[in-house]
């Protein structure tokens, strides 16, 4: 296992029934990293996704953090090692507040077991003001515009102390507007609050603003894993059109 | 300047928060107002509204209403619907009426008539909780289940109760602190209700569930515990209706609560609970419960035939959906 890394995957391979949806994938996540995950329709990237997330188990293979091998079960295991994640559909509450979205799954109670908004307000408005995040926080999802819900989203993953932050596809359904303040806020928490990103998207051009380093997979595999630096646009376009391994893949 | 710019931010943050706060209670404001006029326009149509024997007999016939109104309000924030109360509340007040007839203990027989009823509400939640069956068919063809062996068990015919001991019968027609002891406790339940909507973990779960059931999925929500807690709460609070109807006239009758799944959804609706799930308030049913009331008890004042009851309560349903239906369209 390589010192540089704080997170891998080694080997993971996911069968649905006679489908491989992953196949001896081995990576390893970097601090302060954004990883482009990107291939093509049903490449596997989703499905790598949710095994780190703990949502689906690998049918072989395992993962590692700071070098030790970890059970990823569930997703409540995956939030207490740090990794986190924003769904596609968001799974946001339309009729309620950003408050209570924020701490969805996880409201707080007081010592009488009484729910303490109070303090999970004072939670909700620090953690904006910490990602600079403007949103009044008692308005309901509903009344915002769909960045500024995808920005709550980005915000309920980031309540606890997260190490690895998982994206899948998170500006699929925005305006260009939108998409590019999702990518500074991504931006931002690799800088300043030095968490490491895997993105999923399929908008090459859009995702090598901001990444590190490519992933490719193509029919479940990793065909490449290339750093930004070392590739362009181009490049990434053709080995997931084409398919022709480049990098350490083969290695 | 930047001073300048955070407190212009800060005045619009609270002057926000207001708005929001406003709005929460503009309803229950047109509610009350609504309940004022009507008020004042009966009593000065008929001199007999204000009379104590009249709103004494408002209060108690609203209140069975309020139980089940609870219970339709909470269900309905899940996103389901209940029309199993009406029989629900008949069947445990006729298993009640006859294990007393039987000679049983009045308490015991009382007790057993709420759980049964109780459990009525277990399979609700088992059903469309867990089996993930539909809440309207559900509740349906539970609705016709109960009355039926509400029927069956009386063959029809009320059942007459007679030499129960004072204390059961001052549930439903004893006063406390100057108002039926069935209003008082229906103002309890509204009380504890609301309060555990906004405060208590395992009642606003409700909220989530039904404004997005997906969301609360991958959330990590109980999705089908949470809507069996919903129904067994709602089919209990319609088994304690019936119970204290049984105390209010000492007769059980397998046509109790009939109709009283359109009155209080009615009321429901009219306090501001979604139908799509995810909004709702006890406060708002209360009032509309309280509404509903007064029409019917308007019709009786103003001597108007009993047989327009039913059109009124779906009239009034269907207008108060109407301008929903066309306020929501006009702020979207
Ligand atoms: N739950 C599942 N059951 C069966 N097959 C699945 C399931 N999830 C994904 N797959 C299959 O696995 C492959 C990879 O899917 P996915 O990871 O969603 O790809 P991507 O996100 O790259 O588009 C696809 O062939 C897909 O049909
Ligand atoms: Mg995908």
């Amino acid at each position: 296992m390589s010192k540089e890394y704080f997170f891998e995957g080694h080997e993971i391979t996911k069968m649905y029934g006679a489908v491989v949806a992953n196949y001896k994938i081995t990576f390893g996540v970097k601090p302060r990293e954004i990883i482009g995950l990107v291939g093509d329709n049903a490449a596997g990237k989703s499905t790598l996704i949710k095994q780190i997330m703990g949502v689906e188990h690998p049918t072989e293979g395992d993962f590692f953090l700071d070098g030790q091998p970890v059970k990823i079960n569930s997703p409540m295991i995956a939030k207490k090692l740090g990794i986190n994640s924003v769904y596609q559909e968001l799974a946001l509450f339309p009729h309620l507040s950003v408050v209570e979205n924020i701490f969805a799954g996880e409201l707080q109670c007081n010592k009488l077991r009484l729910l303490d908004w109070k303090a999970m307000k004072k939670k909700t408005i620090e953690l904006l003001e910490r990602l600079k995040i403007e949103i009044p926080v008692e308005r309901s999802i509903k009344n915002l515009s769909g960045g500024k819900r995808q920005e709550v989203a980005i915000a309920r993953a980031l309540l606890h102390n997260v190490r690895l932050l998982l994206m899948d596809e998170p500006t699929a359904a925005l305006s260009v507007k939108e998409r590019e303040k999702i990518f500074s806020l991504i931006r931002d928490l690799k800088e300043k609050h030095g968490i490491s990103i895997i993105l999923v998207g399929h908008n090459i051009e859009e995702v090598f603003e901001v990444v590190d380093r490519f992933i490719v997979l193509s029919n479940g595999r990793k065909i490449a894993d290339i750093e930004k630096s070392q590739t362009s646009v181009k490049e990434i376009v053709s080995i997931i059109v084409h398919g022709s391994p480049v990098g350490e893949s083969f290695n | 300047m930047q001073k300048i710019a955070e407190k212009k931010q800060n005045v619009e943050k609270t002057v926000d928060n207001r708005k929001i706060k406003l709005s929460k209670f503009k309803r229950e404001f047109f509610l009350v107002l609504t309940i004022i006029i009507v008020g004042v326009i009966l009593s000065l149509l008929t001199p007999y509204f204000l009379t104590k024997g009249n709103l004494s007999a408002l209060l108690i016939g609203l209140s069975a209403e309020g139980f089940v109104a609870i219970g339709i309000v909470m269900v309905m924030i899940t996103g389901e619907i209940d029309l199993s109360v009406g029989g629900i509340m008949a069947l445990s007040s006729v298993v009640a009426g006859s294990l007393i007839l039987s000679g049983k203990n009045v308490w015991v027989s009382v007790l057993l008539g709420f759980i049964l009823g109780s459990i009525m509400g277990v399979i609700n939640g088992w059903l469309i909780g867990y089996r993930k069956i539909n809440s309207f068919i559900i509740t349906l063809a539970m609705m016709g289940m109960t009355r039926g062996v509400a029927y069956i068990l009386t063959q029809g015919s009320p059942l007459a109760i007679g030499g129960v001991p004072q204390s059961f019968e001052s549930l439903g027609g004893g006063n406390l602190f100057g108002l039926p002891t069935f209003t008082v406790v229906f103002i309890l339940l509204a009380s504890i209700s609301g309060f555990g909507l906004k405060k208590i973990k395992a009642f606003r779960e409700f909220y989530f569930v039904g404004s997005s059931e997906n969301s609360a999925k991958l959330t990590g929500l109980d999705v089908p515990k949470i809507k069996m807690r919903a129904f067994v709460l709602s089919a209990s609070l319609a088994s304690l209706a019936g119970i204290f109807t049984l105390s209010r006239f000492l007769v059980a009758t397998p046509n109790t609560g009939n109709g009283i799944e359109l009155r209080a959804i009615a009321a429901a609706v009219i306090g501001g609970t979604s139908f799509t799930g995810g909004e709702g308030s006890i406060l708002g049913a209360a009032l509309g419960v309280l509404i509903v009331n007064l029409l019917n008890n308007a019709l009786i004042l103003l001597n108007i035939s009993v047989y327009w009851q039913n059109f009124v309560n779906g009239l009034l349903l269907l207008s108060v959906v109407l301008i929903d239906n066309l306020t929501q369209k006009k702020s979207d």
